[in-house]
């Protein structure tokens, strides 16, 4: 039960020494979100990504350690898998920035307080990634008419030390694995992953929730039914299927699996609080996503929302990556401003000013960021 | 005997680091900075973690429930006494706990509902990340 003597994740000081300025949530297991400043890069670099664990990180990828590794692809297939890095590398390769966001991302927001890792803004990053189409793996294998959903299995193992249980063990429907933008991935911004990111590989499920995709894997189940491994029972992430009020008590019955994340988008320059002069403008950036894949339009407001101007977007590298936006605001007087932004995706539904509707479990806040500037 | 002794009070440093602020720390968007705020690129320690805060029955949350995870999840939360009980639940059920005996379970729910109650998180977010305000304002339909 106790941690074990000399384990490098339980040591007081200097718990990470690859990551840069995150605040932590949490050592045990770890949790810690980027500030949106240090957000700003392009891509974001491994130091700077958030880290997401549900349990301990396993020992091969502390050590990147290689040896002895498999994935095995078994379920409802007509050969069953177990292949080697080399051999999952052997398929076409594809390299994609992705956005990988944390379904709970923004759950401060929720009054009454949502249970869970309190995230304010930062559980999102994007990040280069290489590996190879779950599709590409799931059709050597050959998957049976009954094959419905799949299920991840990883390596990291349960905080209580019980290896019979899994610290996290999602899936999704076989189509959304079938689609050819689900990845298996190695790499990450041009290196093997991290330890803290799933070494050595990863599912990436891109515009669905971050426990999706799955980290340190080692077996995909492919199922004749909905997949039922360790948080995909109860609440956990899924959203009331009616709107209820804040601190409703609600059955898992009446709730739905979180499928693609809403529409969302950060400032990441300048930081709120900064000073600007009046006689210039200021110059904002960002990024915005969504689930779908892509974001139509983008829009500052510096009068709370009674004004908005359009702001440049560009168009994604890849589909599933984030669009950068910049533009320019000129304040009319001196005095204490917000400026608001709000991304709309391609069905024309904008982020709510808000936090958006209460739900048990505080998912998808995906109200837009506000910051303040004083302006003299 | 000495070994669980030894063990227990390793668990209890892991959790008890002090709370890194207090309530009586002023807003901090009363003074505006004049530099452009810029986030420190400090290394991630467990000194910023929010600690269990002091209260009858903190001993016994350290030692039924950090031996897994760390206080920080505990600290962080805010929820009724009922909504607590269920948390407890869930760990039983589903992640390995012990059965509690039921003056420890009360005590532990005592603790809890003294400490980690329901509160209005805008005034605290700004305290916990600054970068985040001034994102969020208390839900004005909240019964």
């Amino acid at each position: 039960m106790l941690p074990l003597a000399g384990d490098p994740q339980d040591k007081k000081s200097d718990v990470l020494r690859d990551k840069r300025g995150l605040r932590m949530l949490s050592d045990r297991p770890l949790n810690a979100e980027t500030p949106v400043t240090l957000l700003d890069d392009d891509f974001t670099p491994n130091d700077r990504f958030f880290v997401r664990n549900n349990g301990r990180v396993p020992r091969r990828a502390l050590g990147q350690e290689l040896k002895g590794w498999s994935l095995t692809i078994d379920g409802e297939v007509e050969k069953e898998l177990q292949l080697t890095l080399p051999a999952i590398q052997d398929f076409e390769t594809v390299e994609r920035a992705l956005v990988i966001e944390c379904g709970g991302n923004g759950r401060a927001g929720y009054v009454p307080q949502a249970k869970g890792n309190q995230w304010t803004l930062g559980a999102v990053g994007c990040a280069k990634f290489k590996g190879v189409r779950l599709r590409d793996v799931l059709q050597r294998a050959g998957l049976k008419k009954t094959a419905t959903y799949i299920g991840y299995y990883g390596e990291d193992v349960h905080l209580s030390g019980d290896t019979t249980k899994s610290p996290i063990s999602r899936g999704v429907p076989i189509a959304k694995a079938m689609d050819e933008h689900t990845l298996l991935a190695w790499e990450m911004n041009g290196v093997p992953l991290p330890a803290q990111h799933g070494f050595p590989l990863r599912l990436i499920c891109p515009g669905w929730p971050g426990s999706t995709s799955g980290k340190w894997l080692r077996r995909i189940w492919v199922r004749d039914r909905v997949h039922d491994g360790t948080k995909m029972t109860g609440q956990a992430y899924r959203l009331p299927k009616r709107p209820v009020t804040p601190g409703t008590k609600v059955a898992p019955d009446d709730m739905a699996f979180i499928e693609e994340m809403p529409v969302k988008s950060i400032i990441t320059f300048p930081g709120s609080g900064v000073e600007h002069r009046k006689d210039q403008p200021l110059a904002l950036r960002g990024h915005a996503w969504s689930g779908s894949g892509d974001v139509r339009a983008m829009h500052v407001s510096i009068d709370f929302g009674q004004t908005w101007i359009a702001a440049d977007l560009k168009p994604p590298v890849n589909r599933y990556a984030w669009q950068r936006w910049t533009a320019a605001v000129r304040f009319p007087t001196a005095g204490s401003y917000e400026v608001w932004a709000r991304a709309t995706d391609t069905t024309g539904k904008q982020q709510p000013m808000v936090v958006p509707g209460w739900n048990p479990k505080g998912y998808c806040n995906n109200a837009m960021q506000r910051i303040s500037i004083q302006v003299v | 005997m000495r070994v669980v002794l030894f063990m227990l009070m390793l668990v209890a440093c892991a959790c008890a680091d002090p709370p890194r602020q207090t309530d009586a720390a002023p807003p901090r968007r009363a003074e505006p900075a004049k530099q452009p705020a810029k986030e420190p690129a400090r290394e991630l320690t467990t000194e910023t973690l929010p600690g269990l805060r002091p209260g009858p029955g903190r001993e016994h949350v350290i030692g039924n429930c950090c031996g897994c995870h760390s206080g920080a999840i505990i600290a962080s939360n805010r929820l009724t006494r009922d909504a607590w009980n269920e948390v407890i639940d869930t760990m039983q059920k589903k992640h390995g706990m012990h059965a509690l005996r039921g003056r420890v379970r009360r005590a532990i729910l005592d603790y809890l509902e003294a400490v980690q109650r329901p509160d209005d998180p805008g005034l605290r977010l700004g305290k916990a990340s600054p970068w985040a305000t001034p994102l969020y304002r208390p839900n004005p339909f909240w019964k």
